[in-house]
């Protein structure tokens, strides 16, 4: 592999340098706002083919196919909402986060198609409570479109009427599982729903609902522009389109890197991202932000990341949040920092998630603290298998993969704590 | 969260003890916006506006004190549990006051790897308090993946963030803040508004729509 050759392939991310793409003159400028007036002109049933025909999956973690989830809002139950889940709370991931300040109109033409497409009036955005800058990017931005009639009464003329909504989180990861979602927004602790029935009948306020992924809406404009033949010319026949993978920790060039799915982590790590930081040797990486069900090591840099790839390999795509840990990291500690984020986040509406995780904290803190036994590395196994599957929702079911991961991997580091009675790494 | 005559209780829920009763009433203004708010959402969801009248709540008193939630309940025919099981589960409603800056710092391994926790202890010390404790104009907390791990270490005054920061730059942002100064400009150029402004955005009081 070169590096000189190496280049990213920009379409959700192609204003990030323009130097006003954030604002609706420069988001104009580059043809903002006509995949709109496109959409506007065609029926909303030509606009879900066009999407289901892309293969676009979300973006959020799980993949799911984006016309399908559209197509499955009934016809004959009015109002239907859109939400836009900008929730980004997942360990390692900050690709939302940039979409919405550097290029914040492109998620609002997003979702206007996407509300036309279903037949939404009403748009809400759930920001997260922390991303103060990209709020305000996002409210300048509605300012400038309800300004400009795309939002508001009869939007570009075209006899239809959509409002957006921007409802900030307030400190809480769970909030990104969609119906912890809906359920702040409707004013209640965001903690999940039973499922069935499905936000696509029951959702916000009990009416049919949508809910994607801040990139996922992104994609819209640039598949309705230039057609899902088009996008489905990047990436796998799987796996359609380009990915943002958010490279971070010990990498030379940490940052978003925008690539068709099926680019080995390799060319990410190696490549874009410029290896592993002062030259060190590399120990691990997640493919997917903390929820990746198994940490990789060395001998899984030529996977292909895209879904079905990274899942033969043994984890999960998710977020396609790259976390990079140098040869010299404790891995138990990462295991530790990891498992107290899941035991905080931890909603506490079921006892497997709620319980088991703090089990997990107590038994890892053992072991930095030089008091791990031998026997605890089966207890918490032990602890895991009980949370996994038997839990009200994914956040429990990944809360586990740190410690199964780590103490499949990087067992010999654990007995390695045992035997020095603490953690024999500086980081 | 009450006792049996009724009246609010400190416990440890409610925050550390305190007055109560000493944060500020809520002001002529706040009653107006939480009417607009609660005018966003759909005709019988005006509990919808909780969260954002949280926020309204807190910029004006600091902290979502026990007062305010006994208003904020009442305005929505809410029982004061309901408000309180909210206002509890969320981490950036406060329940004890907080200072004119809230520093925030990341620990998560992508920050931690870049200085994070040296970071977080050294504020503690400077500070003299632990995290979830305020001195003078700033509160400190460590907080969960902010979401810019691209920028670790990273820390937010009142969430705008600061990135790619030395330890000891950072702690002699943090030192000017103690002293009475207003921060620079964080990472994305702007700088953060105080407390209360800060929650008033957040309320949703100043959005479009």
């Amino acid at each position: 592999m070169s590096t000189s050759t190496l280049q990213e392939t920009k379409v959700v991310t192609q204003r990030f340098d323009a130097p006003d793409g954030a604002r609706l003159d420069g988001y104009r400028r580059t043809g903002g706002y006509e995949a709109l007036r496109k959409a506007l002109s065609m029926t909303p049933d030509e606009i879900v083919d066009v999407i289901k025909t892309s293969g676009l999956r979300g973006r959020g973690g799980a993949g799911f196919p984006t016309g399908t989830k559209w197509s499955f809002i009934p016809k004959d139950i009015r109002p239907s909402y859109l939400v836009c889940n900008a929730d980004e709370g997942e360990p390692g991931t900050f690709k939302d986060r940039e979409l919405m300040e550097r290029d914040p109109h492109q998620l609002i033409e997003g979702m206007a198609v996407g509300a036309y497409a279903i037949g939404s009036t009403e748009m809400y955005i759930f920001c997260r409570g922390e991303f103060a800058y990209a709020a305000r990017q996002l409210e300048r931005a509605a300012a400038e479109a309800y300004e400009a009639g795309i939002l508001g009464k009869n939007i570009m003329g075209s006899g239809y009427d959509l409002d957006l909504i921007i409802h900030r989180g307030a400190g809480a990861y769970i909030c990104g599982e969609e119906t912890a979602l809906l359920e702040a927004i409707e004013g209640r602790r965001g903690q999940p729903r039973l499922r069935p029935p499905f936000p696509a009948t029951h959702g916000l306020f009990s009416k049919p609902t949508v809910v994607n992924n801040v990139e996922t809406f992104a994609c819209v404009p640039h598949i309705i522009t230039n057609g899902a033949d088009w996008f489905k010319d990047f990436g796998t026949e799987k796996s359609p389109g380009t990915k943002m993978f958010c490279l971070s920790g010990d990498v030379e060039r940490p940052g978003n890197y925008e690539v068709p799915f099926g680019t080995p982590a390799r060319d990410l790590i190696e490549g874009f991202a410029g290896g592993v930081k002062g030259g060190k040797k590399l120990k691990a990486f997640t493919p997917g932000g903390a929820s990746s069900t198994q940490f990789f090591g060395p001998d899984k840099l030529d996977t292909n990341m895209d879904w079905e790839s990274v899942m033969a390999a043994g984890s999960l795509l998710g977020t396609g949040a790259i976390i990079v840990f140098a040869e010299d990291v404790c891995m138990v500690r990462a295991a530790l920092r990891y498992t107290r984020f899941y035991a905080h986040e931890s909603c506490g509406k079921c006892t497997p998630c709620r319980e088991g995780t703090y089990w997990m904290v107590n038994t890892l803190e053992r072991f930095e603290n030089g008091q791990g036994r031998e026997e605890d590395i089966a207890i918490m196994n032990d602890v895991a298998g009980n949370i996994i599957g038997r839990s009200f929702c994914a956040l429990g079911d990944f809360s586990i993969a740190p410690v199964t991961s780590t103490t499949k991997l990087f067992a010999d580091e654990y007995r390695q704590h045992i035997a020095k009675g603490g953690c024999p790494f500086d980081r | 969260m009450t006792d049996i005559q009724g009246r609010w209780m400190d416990t440890p829920l409610m925050g550390k003890a305190h007055d109560h009763a000493a944060a500020p009433p809520l002001s002529e203004r706040f009653h107006a916006e939480a009417r607009k708010l609660t005018a966003r959402y759909p005709e019988g969801q005006s509990r919808s506006a909780l969260l954002p009248m949280l926020y309204l709540a807190q910029a004006e008193q600091g902290y979502v004190s026990a007062t305010a939630m006994r208003v904020i309940g009442d305005l929505l025919g809410l029982t004061r549990a309901q408000v309180g099981a909210v206002a509890t589960f969320y981490t950036m409603f406060k329940r004890d006051p907080q200072g004119r800056w809230l520093v925030s710092v990341c620990t998560h391994p992508s920050c931690a790897l870049a200085g994070g926790q040296q970071l977080k202890e050294r504020l503690e010390q400077e500070l003299g308090i632990s995290c979830g404790e305020t001195s003078g104009d700033v509160s400190l907390e460590e907080v969960e993946c902010l979401c810019a791990c691209d920028g670790a270490p990273v820390f937010s005054v009142n969430y705008e963030n600061y990135e790619r920061m030395s330890v000891d730059d950072a702690v002699g942002l943090v030192n000017r803040l103690r002293a009475g100064e207003v921060p620079p400009p964080g990472a994305r150029g702007e700088v953060p508004e105080e407390f209360g402004p800060v929650n008033h955005r957040l309320s949703g009081a100043e959005a479009p729509r």
